[in-house]
């Protein structure tokens, strides 16, 4: 006799397990192929955050663009996925130099770009183009405005020394999204206008990178350079992470876990400063920036700030980290631009 | 090579290597579909479920020499699996946490579509459980492994399995709120 919960639990693993169509599974492929297109989960520098994304897999020619995630002194690189599956990553497109830091980035639909909902598969047409381009020159709150064709997106991505020579060999030419590189008036209200951009046909996908930058960088703490800065967030409660799983009370790091973290940290000899950072602390500073949209502060994560010497070794120190109980994630702040921070 | 294995290559000349080695290939053929269902209902999302299954049999093949027992294989590859998700979710935790999500999981409000909203929150209490228990659990009420079966694929006792599976059934009720 199997008992309710068992049945449940049967019945729930049954039906998430059923959401793969074996006739869509991706073939197994043996030999020298797969070492070539192995997937590999790794570390991509980017320049305000280090950010660990798959790399780019199996038919090469699905690879497209999906959402963003900035890299290299400029600005983004974008996560491409593949249309069955929805996740894959890593292509990136970069600002000319002399445009500066894009706050906004409209991606554009290409051909190639069966994966994302509002494209429906289709390419931008010329006139769609031409809407977008008038939509955002008319636009008060616009500063200067760039196009960046596939070519050049391709060119820059192949420049960006952040980016790791895998991703780069997985990418062509035709891979690389199309798109318009805004730089916004300071202090602009520009919300209502990426929805109504976003909501344009022949759009991608619109990112905000700005509001990016400044959520990486809220609350840490003044004077502390970011690139020497390393964020350890706790776990909390009723967080999702399967990391957590060593901590009692669902999951939410124990006082004692964040105390023996923190006298762990600051005894070591790379470490020179440390902040707490509350979940009230988090929140203000989340406030602050104006993104707390749909969260409360029980979203919060407790952290713990680090500021490491400089030349310190940044890998043995998240070495430790990793090995701390109640740890859900580690942030690096590396700069916002490979010159200066 | 030794002399001897010359010997047996030369005399079963038509019928080559096969019988030494444990077929990996077919195997994963046959398998691929559960082994890539396991990883998804650990990992939470297939991308990455269909990659640690194709990590899994590429290092399995590299090594088949190794692995001569045919009995021994499938639970040898079930445990290349859970090593792969183990790796992915440790990985995982070193993203960080503020400014970019990854993947919604297949059990995340996204995809709610794809699985009901009562299945989505017994998958979500599996998750909350400690890794072990999740992947014991898994491996019996997802593959209907027996107890012997789970502890190979786990490298643990079969008696740690059964108290496991156990333990992780009774916190799963608790959750759920209900009597296990």
């Amino acid at each position: 006799m199997n008992s309710p919960v068992e049945e449940r639990l049967r019945q729930a693993l049954s039906e998430a397990g059923a959401v793969i169509d074996p006739e869509t599974l991706r073939p197994l492929s043996a030999g020298s192929a797969v070492r070539r297109r192995r997937v590999d989960m790794r570390w991509i520098g980017v320049s305000w955050a280090r950010v660990r994304l798959l790399i780019p897999r199996a038919s090469r020619r699905w690879v497209t663009v999906a959402s963003v995630v900035v890299a290299a002194g400029v600005m983004t690189g974008v996560m491409v996925t593949s249309p069955s599956e929805g996740t894959l990553s890593t292509a990136a497109a970069v600002l000319p130099p002399n445009s500066g830091m894009a706050d906004l980035s409209v991606f554009l639909c290409h051909g190639d770009n069966p994966a994302l909902p509002s494209c429906g598969g289709e390419a931008i047409t010329k006139e769609q183009r031409l809407a977008v381009q008038r939509a955002l020159r008319s636009a008060p709150w616009v500063e200067t405005l760039v196009f960046e064709g596939q070519r050049e997106a391709f060119k820059n991505f192949q420049a960006d020394d952040l980016i790791s020579e895998s991703v780069k060999k997985a990418v062509r030419v035709q891979d690389m999204p199309e798109s318009f590189r805004v730089k916004i008036r300071p202090g602009a209200d520009y919300q209502s206008l990426i929805a109504e951009v976003k909501a344009m046909p022949g759009v991608a996908q619109v990112v905000d990178s700005s509001m990016l930058r400044r959520q990486m960088t809220a609350g840490l703490p003044e004077g502390w350079p970011q690139e020497r800065t390393i964020s350890v967030f706790m776990c909390r409660r009723g967080g999702a992470s399967a990391l957590c799983e060593a901590t009692p009370s669902e999951r939410g790091a124990t006082p004692e876990q964040v105390k023996v973290a923190h006298d762990t940290l600051r005894s070591l000899p790379e470490v020179a400063n440390t902040q707490v950072e509350t979940r009230e602390m988090a929140w203000k500073a989340r406030q602050s920036i104006g993104a707390t949209a749909g969260q409360t502060p029980e979203d919060m994560n407790e952290s713990i700030r680090l500021l490491l010497h400089p030349d310190a070794d940044h890998a043995r120190v998240i070495k430790v980290i990793e090995s701390l109980a109640g740890v859900e994630r580690v942030v690096e702040h590396p700069c916002p631009t490979s010159t200066s921070c | 090579m030794r002399l001897c294995d010359v010997e047996v290559e030369l005399l079963t000349h038509g019928e080559p290597l096969t019988r030494q080695h444990v077929d990996v290939a077919a195997i994963f053929a046959e398998h691929q579909l559960g082994l890539v269902r396991l990883a998804l209902l650990m990992l939470g999302d297939r991308a990455s479920a269909e990659d640690v299954v194709q990590e899994a049999f590429t290092r399995t093949h590299a090594s088949r020499d190794r692995l001569r027992d045919p009995d021994k294989a499938l639970a040898y590859v079930r445990s290349a699996v859970l090593n792969g998700c183990r790796s992915v979710l440790r990985r995982r935790a070193t993203v960080f946490r503020r400014a970019l999500p990854y993947d919604p999981p297949v059990w995340s409000a996204e995809s709610a579509a794809l699985v009901g909203e009562e299945r989505r929150e017994v998958l979500l209490a599996l998750q909350r459980l400690p890794r072990r228990q999740r992947e014991a659990l898994t491996l019996r009420y997802y593959l209907d492994l027996s107890d012997p079966e789970i502890a190979e694929t786990m490298g643990i006792s079969g008696g740690t399995a059964r108290s496991t599976i156990a333990r992780g059934l009774a916190a799963l009720a608790k959750q759920l709120g209900e009597r296990s």
